[in-house]
């Protein structure tokens, strides 16, 4: 796996919390708009959404409820918690930091960052 | 459809730790996933789509038992107070040995129907998670009778004494032994769950002389009732210890850390007991250093190698 590839991986916290943001939203919806968001770029597989949405539960970032969606399926839908909400806005700022420090240090600039 | 409802059968079968509600939520929320693709024509006419979608089953399920809270107190209190009644029911034996006299019926009829009891509630609660299909329980009590069995046949190969052991008694033993293996195998995808459930196993081997020659020393030696007690509720603290750092540390250095220092500790307060009521045993005996060498190889080994995979798992979610 490449450097990039791990930096990918080791957002998709991040990314989940943020595309889950004020809404209920089911797995596969998240997996769809994330995609969409991206352009591509992230894709998650459900291999790797579906644990980090359980871990996001079990560390009190998510709550999930199951409900009926469009004709007779049901659907598990997530919301983000207080801590959660709180997660996101210090993922965001450690993540803003990171890539300031990356980006000052190669002398770069980062306005499109910050 | 059929590929989907492979899928989901594998899905199922590797997720054998999880208890039976959990697993259902998952299979069903999984579903549901798959049904969406299917309704968006996403892997309809393409089935390699379905594992660009899904990721592998493997990766899936190891993935959700690394995700899946088992530091829950349920468990460690099913865990604690079944086994506080196993070490336990060593520390009645012991004081039984000392009331015998003043006892009524035959002592050799107490021992084997106190023995009995014992097995039998173990047993019941192997074929109970057996049948709730939890392999961290199941692999612990099996891992437990191996070890029941094993330790008294190493300590003959050890000091030359006959085995013993009559054609029943290997049958059982063969018959447990061929089911630890088949759990491990179960629990090959999470080292975690893989190592805690073989802790009994180990630490039985490691162990099986101090706990079998303690209970002897007890009563050839006549100590007083107190030395009788001080072993067992060490022991008791151990393994209090142990579970407690399985189920309450969440860091993989510090869990392991914390299971190899209380193991430590109580061999080292064991050897102390020997030492203080047997002139034979020394403190820094050739045989106790050796043993201490391979619990802290083992235990850094578990620490910072063998669960390192899982560890890199939660850590990317």
């Amino acid at each position: 796996m490449s450097q990039l590839d791990q930096l990918r991986k080791g957002s998709t916290k991040l990314l989940v919390l943020d595309v889950i943001g004020n809404e209920a939203k089911y797995g596969y919806q998240i997996m769809r708009e994330l995609e969409e968001k991206s352009e591509g770029y992230f894709s998650l597989t459900a291999a790797s959404l579906y644990p980090a949405l359980h871990q996001l539960e079990e560390d009190g970032l998510v709550n999930s409820e199951w409900q009926s969606g469009q004709g007779k399926r049901r659907r598990k839908y997530y919301t983000l918690t207080e801590a959660g909400q709180q997660a996101l806005v210090d993922h965001l700022s450690e993540w803003r930091h990171f890539f300031n420090k990356l980006f000052d240090t190669l002398n770069l600039g980062m306005e499109s960052v910050s | 459809m059929n590929q989907i409802k492979a899928y989901l059968a594998e899905l199922r079968s590797r997720l054998e730790g999880v208890d039976d509600k959990e697993r259902e939520e998952i299979l069903a929320e999984i579903e549901t996933h798959l049904e969406e693709g299917l309704a968006d024509g996403r892997f309809q006419a393409d089935p390699a789509k379905l594992k660009q979608e899904m990721g592998s089953v493997t990766e899936l399920a190891s993935r959700l038992l690394a995700a899946k809270n088992r530091y829950g107190r349920k468990a460690f209190l099913l865990f604690l107070l079944s086994f506080l009644f196993v070490e336990g029911s060593a520390y009645w034996l012991s004081l039984l040995e000392f009331q015998l006299e003043s006892m009524p019926g035959d002592r050799q009829n107490w021992w084997v129907l106190w023995n009995m009891v014992v097995g039998v509630i173990v047993i019941g609660q192997l074929l109970w998670s057996w049948r709730k299909r939890s392999v961290m329980i199941a692999l612990w009590w099996t891992s437990f009778f191996v070890s029941l069995i094993a330790a008294p046949l190493l300590a003959s190969w050890m000091y030359g004494y006959p085995p013993g052991i009559l054609t029943g008694g290997m049958v059982f033993a063969m018959g447990v032994l061929l089911l630890w293996l088949w759990l491990a195998w179960q629990a090959r995808f999470d080292s975690l769950l893989l190592l805690f459930g073989s802790l009994p196993l180990l630490l039985g081997l490691l162990t099986q002389n101090f706990w079998m020659d303690q209970i002897s020393m007890v009563i050839n030696l006549r100590l007083p009732a107190s030395a009788a007690v001080v072993e067992p509720l060490v022991r008791m603290l151990m393994w209090t210890g142990v579970m407690a750092s399985y189920f309450f540390l969440k860091k993989r250095w510090l869990r392991w850390v914390g299971i190899g220092s209380v193991i430590l500790a109580y061999l080292l307060s064991t050897a102390v007991f020997f030492a203080t009521y047997d002139q034979r045993w020394l403190l820094l005996s050739p045989q106790l250093i050796v043993l201490w060498c391979v619990v802290v190889t083992v235990f850094l080994l578990m620490g910072m190698g063998l669960d390192k995979n899982l560890s890199l798992r939660r850590s990317t979610l």
